[in-house]
């Protein structure tokens, strides 16, 4: 055994070096994390931050002392652009509603498939999103016109009206919800996929059917991969740009739309900015709502 | 093959003081095992000399070199994993060989090494394959081989049996000694199976909660454990406790709680003392007639256990309760539930504890 | 059988969701080949045309070289940044792993037009006006999420005892990286790259600040186009898109073996 006195210098040395090298391993995680971090801060946190000083500030339209709210007044005070906010509320609200059950239940029934067709399922529901929404909405401009292949021949053979739906915001909605899907039903599918075979197992042996086992076991344990889904529907919704553009036209504008009028058209950052702002409130608020819904049932 | 010193080594994970206070000395060549429960802090002792954790405070020292501040990738320690940790998309012996390969060996001296390396684990025409490829037990070897290849100068291993069936289990206990007695690396090995422990060890180490209970040769931790604690760990045991009546010389009559006096070996003893009485299994004897034992119960059988290798029995005197171990020789000596039986044993059968 | 029925059913309302999915999609791609002036338009011949068409248009080359150049950087940005996180989230157990993965999913949630006016707002501050490298770092940001997701994929399948194996045999952490962690996680990083390089070429609301005639991406040409005309050529350059799409979905199911849940 070593005398005492080289224990203790080895024990100096040694605590010394530890707590050198505790310093070294303890920030390397964030020196790996810093990366993302910072391009997240200032090319995300930091822009955002302008656009809210910005729609503080008075414009060509406007005057009033800066900062201040005067932007917001006039927004918020003009029908055109409450109606505006109301209409992208509202469309990206019914393309949640029905997108939602739509998504569940394919997302069910993809489980259900031999486990060779799921990827190849959830791949091929992917690749529209690869797309991107300008080639997709390019298709829909051509499908849903009164002119179009799918219901020029139905109004010709007398089996429907003219439809007239280019430049409506049903147009828009089945476009968002077509758009949507790929996301909602990859987070379902994630939740449904994390259920234990054997809850179903245990609810069969005591006596329950194929009902049961949805209202009993599935539904319940979803309920975070639906709230998740919900929140990614509607922002998906209320942030999408070509399909209300495109497909709902200047009679239809949404919040975004009018952000790009407001830039490219008017020329008024100050207003696009507020606009920015408003859609950031009206999306976070909801998804407050909507998460503070699915938390009375989640226990 | 070096020798291993930890000084006063802890480890703490948020509130959890997972090593405590431990010191430690491995002898060159030597096979030490790290025996202990669940949470005892083994497997972190190991982590903290392989050097995936760093120590908290103390020192460990490699041949009398500290490598507490050297990362884990420069103390040339070989380490077997519990789920082997084999390099899926590499062959078995581009496995084997990587050690090598980091250090820069030549092609020639790396193909050497990991053929006698394979053929030190009997793996020898295996080396083109991909692990995923092996069976359990071959994987194991493989993990062993790379452990081995470039010469490490210590090796550690974390519970590599425990995912094994329990044939399986036996025959790598014997493979491992064998090729650690072949090769002669110093050797730590962590499990939490006692008979693991016993059978392959020089020197088992006890921990418990972090702590270093008894640090000794498998016959001395079975026989004469430190304290009630390690002889609970290792074999089975009837605990009994009591007060001394008297003292005869280091023979001490003590006068049980469950009712009985017996005589046990206790030296020091003083009357009046408390003591704690460990008797293990297999040191009891069973008979219908009476023995001339130091000890002698009449009893009657609660319950019969049959194990195959041995018959385990419960004997009831009144508030005591005793259980037995004895060897299954054919059947015609066993006892049946309901049976009057002696059950003996001799003053240093027992095992005794102050307090 | 009802169980037989239910299946039946079941496989005929995933197959009608396939069909609305992929409706526009299938459309788009007909009229592309399809050997009329307008569009849309009943069904005529077959025709190349007007894929040879857009060769002649040097507006759209300009453009899908610049987009090919922007999504390769945006791409490269995103997936080392998103490596280096997901690396740091698997190694090392935090108090609240969640917290900093949910931080860095954050750009989902913010739309992508006021991700566009936001950066416009910035480079407006700092003097520079409409710049590639502001382009590049806004799309950098909106595909980090994606590529991050699919990083971290791919390493929670890895064992983290493989690390530790490799370090007990000498290897340093950019030793294990390059023998042991990257070759493992290889399909998943160049998953995330092809995502990655796809969601940043066919955006449009990003980039529609941010550029101006000189930095056109390909989606601002054609939307510029399209305000004037729609033509069975600009279904021929959205045809492109879409094959370009399809053979990078296949080659991520087919050979790269992808599992995007689980």
């Amino acid at each position: 055994m070593s005398t005492s006195t080289s224990d203790q210098a080895a024990l100096g040395t040694a605590d010394h070096a530890s707590a050198r090298a505790r310093f070294s391993v303890r920030h390397i995680p964030l020196i790996l994390l810093a990366p993302s971090i910072v391009l997240l801060f200032v090319f995300l946190v930091l822009p955002l931050a302008i656009i809210v000083l910005t729609s503080l500030q008075p414009n060509v339209l406007l005057t009033f002392d800066a900062p201040g709210i005067g932007n917001y007044g006039y927004m918020l005070s003009k029908s055109y652009y409450l109606a505006v906010i109301v209409r992208t509320v509202r469309i990206a609200f019914v393309t949640t509603l029905i997108g939602l059950p739509i998504s569940f239940l394919a997302a069910i029934l993809i489980y259900r498939l031999d486990e060779r067709f799921r990827n190849i399922a959830l791949m091929g529901l992917t690749f529209p999103v690869l797309t991107g929404p300008l080639a997709i909405v390019l298709g829909y401009m051509a499908l849903l016109t009164d002119g179009g292949p799918l219901f020029g021949p139905m109004i010709e053979l007398g089996l429907i009206p003219p439809l007239k739906l280019l430049g409506t915001e049903t147009a828009v909605i089945i476009s968002l919800i077509q758009f949507v899907l790929p996301f909602a039903v990859l987070t379902l599918y994630t939740a449904v996929s994390r259920i234990p075979q054997q809850l179903y197992e245990a609810v069969t042996s005591l006596g329950g059917a194929r009902m049961s086992c949805f209202l009993h076991v599935t539904l319940p344990l979803s309920l975070p991969g639906l709230l998740s889904a919900s929140i990614i529907c509607f922002s998906l919704a209320a942030s999408s740009y070509v399909s209300p553009y495109y497909l709902g036209g200047a009679a239809q504008q949404t919040l975004t739309t009018l952000i790009s009028q407001f830039i490219l058209a008017t020329y008024n950052s100050q207003l696009a900015a507020a606009a920015a702002v408003l859609l950031l409130v009206v999306m976070l608020v909801t998804i407050v709502a909507i998460t503070a819904f699915f938390r009375k049932f989640i226990r | 093959m070096l020798d291993l010193e930890l000084h006063h080594v802890s480890k703490r994970f948020g509130d959890h003081q997972a090593v405590c206070d431990l010191s430690l000395r491995i002898e060159r060549g030597e096979f030490v095992c790290l025996l202990g429960p669940s949470g005892c802090g083994k497997t972190t002792t190991l982590r903290l000399i392989a050097g995936f954790e760093e120590v908290d405070s103390g020192s460990l020292l490699l041949d009398g070199e500290d490598i507490a501040r050297v990362p884990a990738y420069r103390r040339g320690i070989g380490v077997v994993f519990q789920n082997y940790a084999l390099f899926p998309h590499k062959t078995v012996a581009e496995n084997v060989g990587f050690g090598l390969k980091m250090r820069r060996r030549p092609r020639g001296e790396i193909d050497a090494a990991v053929r006698q390396a394979l053929n030190l684990v009997r793996l020898g025409q295996l080396g083109d394959r991909l692990p995923k490829q092996l069976s359990g037990g071959q994987q194991q070897r493989v993990a062993l081989a790379r452990a081995l290849a470039f010469q490490p100068r210590l090796l550690l291993m974390d519970e590599p049996l425990s995912n094994l069936d329990a044939q399986l289990r036996e025959e790598m206990r014997e493979e491992i000694k064998r090729v650690q007695r072949e090769v002669g690396t110093t050797t730590v090995f962590v499990t939490h199976d006692q008979g693991e422990a016993l059978a392959m060890a020089d020197r088992v180490a006890v921990m418990s909660k972090g702590r270093l209970l008894q640090y000794d040769s498998p016959s001395a931790v079975y026989e004469t454990p430190i304290d009630p604690t390690v002889g609970r760990f290792i074999g089975k045991v009837n605990t009994l406790a009591g007060s001394i009546q008297s003292m005869e010389g280091n023979l001490a009559r003590l006068q049980t709680e469950e009712g009985p006096v017996i005589t046990v070996e206790a030296p020091g003893g003083v009357p009046g003392g408390r003591l704690t009485v460990m008797l293990r299994f297999e040191r009891m004897g069973l008979s219908t007639s009476r023995p001339a034992t130091d000890n002698l119960i009449e009893a009657r059988i609660e319950s019969r256990t049959y194990l195959g290798e041995t018959i385990e029995y419960a004997c009831r005197a009144d508030r005591l309760l005793l259980r037995a171990t004895v060897a299954n020789n054919g059947g015609d000596q066993s006892f049946a539930v309901g049976d009057r039986v002696f059950v003996g044993w001799g003053r240093s059968d027992a095992i005794a504890f102050k307090g | 059988m009802s169980a037989r029925l239910s299946s039946l059913a079941g496989l005929l309302y995933l197959a009608t969701i396939y069909l609305f999915v992929m409706a526009p999609i299938l459309f788009i791609v007909v009229m592309a080949f399809n050997d009329a002036t307008s569009f849309p338009a009943p069904l005529e011949a077959f025709t190349l045309r007007w894929f040879a068409a857009i060769l002649d248009q040097p507006v759209f080359l300009d453009a899908a070289w610049t987009s090919v150049l922007l999504a390769v950087l945006a791409a490269i940005v995103a997936c080392c940044a998103s490596f280096l996180s997901a690396y740091a989230l698997w190694r090392w157990t935090w108090r609240s792993p969640d917290a900093i993965a949910t931080f860095l999913t954050s750009p989902l949630l913010v739309p992508q037009i006021v991700m566009g006016l936001a950066m416009l707002q910035l480079a407006e501050l700092l003097g520079l006006g409409t710049n590639f490298a502001g382009l590049v770092a806004v799309h950098a940001i909106y595909v980090m999420p994606f590529g991050l997701r699919l990083i971290m994929t791919g390493f929670s399948h890895l064992d983290l005892s493989l690390e530790e194996a490799g370090q007990s045999l000498g290897a340093g952490r950019l030793q294990t990286w390059r023998e042991v962690t990257l070759p493992l996680l290889r399909p998943n990083l160049v998953a995330a790259f092809c995502f990655c390089f796809m969601l940043s070429f066919v955006n449009l609301p990003l980039s529609m600040f941010l550029t101006n005639p000189s930095t056109a991406t390909l989606p601002t040409v054609m939307f510029a186009y399209i305000e004037s005309r729609i033509d069975p050529m600009i279904a021929a350059l959205a045809t492109v898109i879409i094959g370009l799409a399809a053979f990078t979905t296949l080659a991520l199911e087919k050979w790269l073996k992808i599992r995007l849940v689980g």
